[in-house]
């Protein structure tokens, strides 16, 4: 449903990708694996029309992503960036709004808000805080929650396990397990790649701006070049 | 006398408080101060005087105009001067700075097409108050209280309880992710300044109505700066309640003291307030988590 063609991208002179290929297709779990500075966020960014690139093409359900970051969330394709960026000054209940703000199905709406409260009781319990007021682990659910409520075909998520304990980690990765069973087809980006590739059907692994490997979940975990992508022998 | 002067602080407190509210709604988008905002006020105020005045339209029709006016003169500042700075992603400062620019602009363009001289709406009104019992209430007052309080009432519906509204507050909390999902901000920019200039213009004809209209009227936008810091900057709800504020203290400190002490007495309550709480009456602090 995702097809990346020779995409290169940089800032000013900085070349942050070199020509990166590659693919997501229907209910797929597909991660990207790299260290700081590989040009995974960047990867996503262009994805979602935010940063613009200087070569290559970025197919969605054949068509070419829209030009403007803000057309691409009604094409069935939501980016839940890194950091989470959610809304502080909002409450719990807006951040999700937010995140449905192109729907006009207020049934639809209330059925993926009755969803993502039951995936994440503790947003239900804090509807009505600032989203500022959430600690970490709870910031990344809402991020992600607000994200599927755009009920999107494919979710783009930049590291979701950034900054959190352990036992948090491991919730968030049960609930995209989650998502994707549902039918959303998931590209997740992180450094973490162990905890990603234990979710993931397919990786690529990325190194300054360029794919170095990819293949199945098995091939990757046995390959050495996963070391050296993130000890840098 | 007290309530005579409360009704005609709490009028002056709502001329502010319309230009106050959308200087904050901009101060909440964009996180600079519109200095050209009170002479997009001036600028509703000389609209609406000259099609009244010179072209005999009705009193309300000239009105609308002058808000209508008001409201496009703002979204093209927006659109021909503060879009292009942002686009080019420079700093803040420097849509402050054009923001005074335009500001000069405006002041000088009036006085050369205008004169200098102090104009008077057409007397709108058969009576210039009326009497409750022995209280003598200005008919003007009680008009412009109850256009401005309309007016109000409705911004902070559309900002509280609409989609629209929840798309403004969502960029005013973090814009680049707002149009990561869905929101065309620039479209909403837009918006924005035409509604901020439309309440501006319409206390560019209401305070032309109560005193005059002359080119530097627009140095009332000091006064709804002072009401944003006061009330909490960017939160729109404070620079209503800190105008109403600062028009009741001015009235009464006129009125009671001396009209030399006005604007003393305003700093200083501004100064006390922000060393009792920097954020401003209502302004809200939520920090960023990491
Ligand atoms: N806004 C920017 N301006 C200039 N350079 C940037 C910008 N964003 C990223 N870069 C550079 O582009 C390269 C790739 O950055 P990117 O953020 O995509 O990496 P990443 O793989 O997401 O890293 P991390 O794991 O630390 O998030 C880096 O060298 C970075 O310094
Ligand atoms: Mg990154």
């Amino acid at each position: 449903m995702l097809k990346i063609n020779n995409l290169h991208a940089a800032y000013g002179g900085i070349k942050a990708l070199k020509g990166v290929s590659l693919e997501v297709n229907e209910g797929e779990v597909v991660a990207v694996l790299g260290s700081n500075g590989a040009g995974k966020s960047t990867l996503l960014n262009c994805i979602s029309s935010v940063v613009k690139p200087t070569e290559g093409s970025i197919e969605f359900l054949g068509n070419l992503v829209p030009k403007h970051d803000y057309d691409v969330v009604g094409t069935g394709l939501v980016h839940v960036p890194e950091g989470r960026q959610i809304f502080t000054h909002l409450t719990v209940r807006d951040n999700l709004l937010v995140g449905a703000y192109l729907r006009n199905d207020p049934k639809g709406i209330k059925e993926d808000l009755d969803r993502v409260h039951k995936l994440f009781p503790r947003l239900k319990e804090r509807e009505n805080q600032y989203g500022g007021h959430l600690s970490g682990g709870e910031q990344q659910m809402l991020a992600i929650s607000r994200g599927i409520m755009a009920r999107p075909k494919l979710m783009l998520l930049d590291e979701p396990s950034l900054g959190l304990a352990p036992i948090i980690v491991n919730q968030i990765f049960e609930i995209i397990k989650e998502i994707n069973k549902a039918g959303t087809a998931i590209m997740i980006v992180e450094q973490n790649a162990f905890k990603a590739l234990s979710i993931c059907d397919r990786a690529y692994i990325l190194n300054v701006g360029l794919i170095e490997k990819t293949g199945t979940r098995e091939e990757i975990l046995c390959d050495d070049s996963l070391s050296k992508a993130y000890l840098g022998e | 006398m007290f309530l005579q002067q409360l009704v005609n602080g709490i009028s002056v407190g709502g001329i502010y408080a319309l230009i106050a509210s959308g200087y904050a709604l901009i101060y909440s988008l964009l996180g600079f101060s519109n200095w050209a905002h009170g002479e997009v006020a001036m600028l509703g105020a000389y609209v609406a005087l000259l099609f009244t005045a010179s072209l005999q339209l009705p009193f309300i029709a000239a009105a609308i105009i002058g808000i209508g006016g008001a409201a496009i003169i703002s979204f093209l500042n927006e659109r021909l001067a503060y879009r292009r700075i942002r686009e080019n992603k420079a700093p803040t400062m420097f849509l402050m700075i054009a923001a005074m620019g335009l500001s000069i602009v405006f002041q000088n363009g009036s006085m050369l097409l205008f004169g200098a001289k102090f104009q008077k709406f057409p007397p709108i009104m058969p009576v210039s108050s009326i009497s409750i019992g022995s209280v003598h209430v200005g008919v003007l007052d009680l008009l412009t209280l109850a256009v401005a309080a309309v007016a109000l009432i409705v911004l902070e519906i559309v900002i509280t309880k609409t989609k629209f509204g929840l798309g403004i507050r969502a960029i005013a909390s973090n814009t680049a992710t707002a149009g990561l999902l869905g929101i065309n901000t620039n479209k909403m920019f837009a918006l924005v300044f035409a509604i901020a200039g439309a309440l501006a213009g319409m206390a560019g004809v209401l305070l032309g109505l109560k005193y005059n209209v002359y080119p530097t009227m627009g140095n009332i936008g000091l006064k709804a700066f002072i009401a944003s810091v006061f009330g909490g900057l960017g939160s729109v709800r404070g620079a209503i309640v800190g105008a109403i504020v600062i028009g009741v203290t001015e009235v009464m400190v006129s009125g009671y003291l001396s009209s030399g002490l006005r604007d003393l007495i305003t700093f200083a309550l501004l100064i006390i307030i922000l060393l009792i709480k920097p954020s401003g009456l209502m302004g809200v602090s939520v920090e960023e988590k990491a």
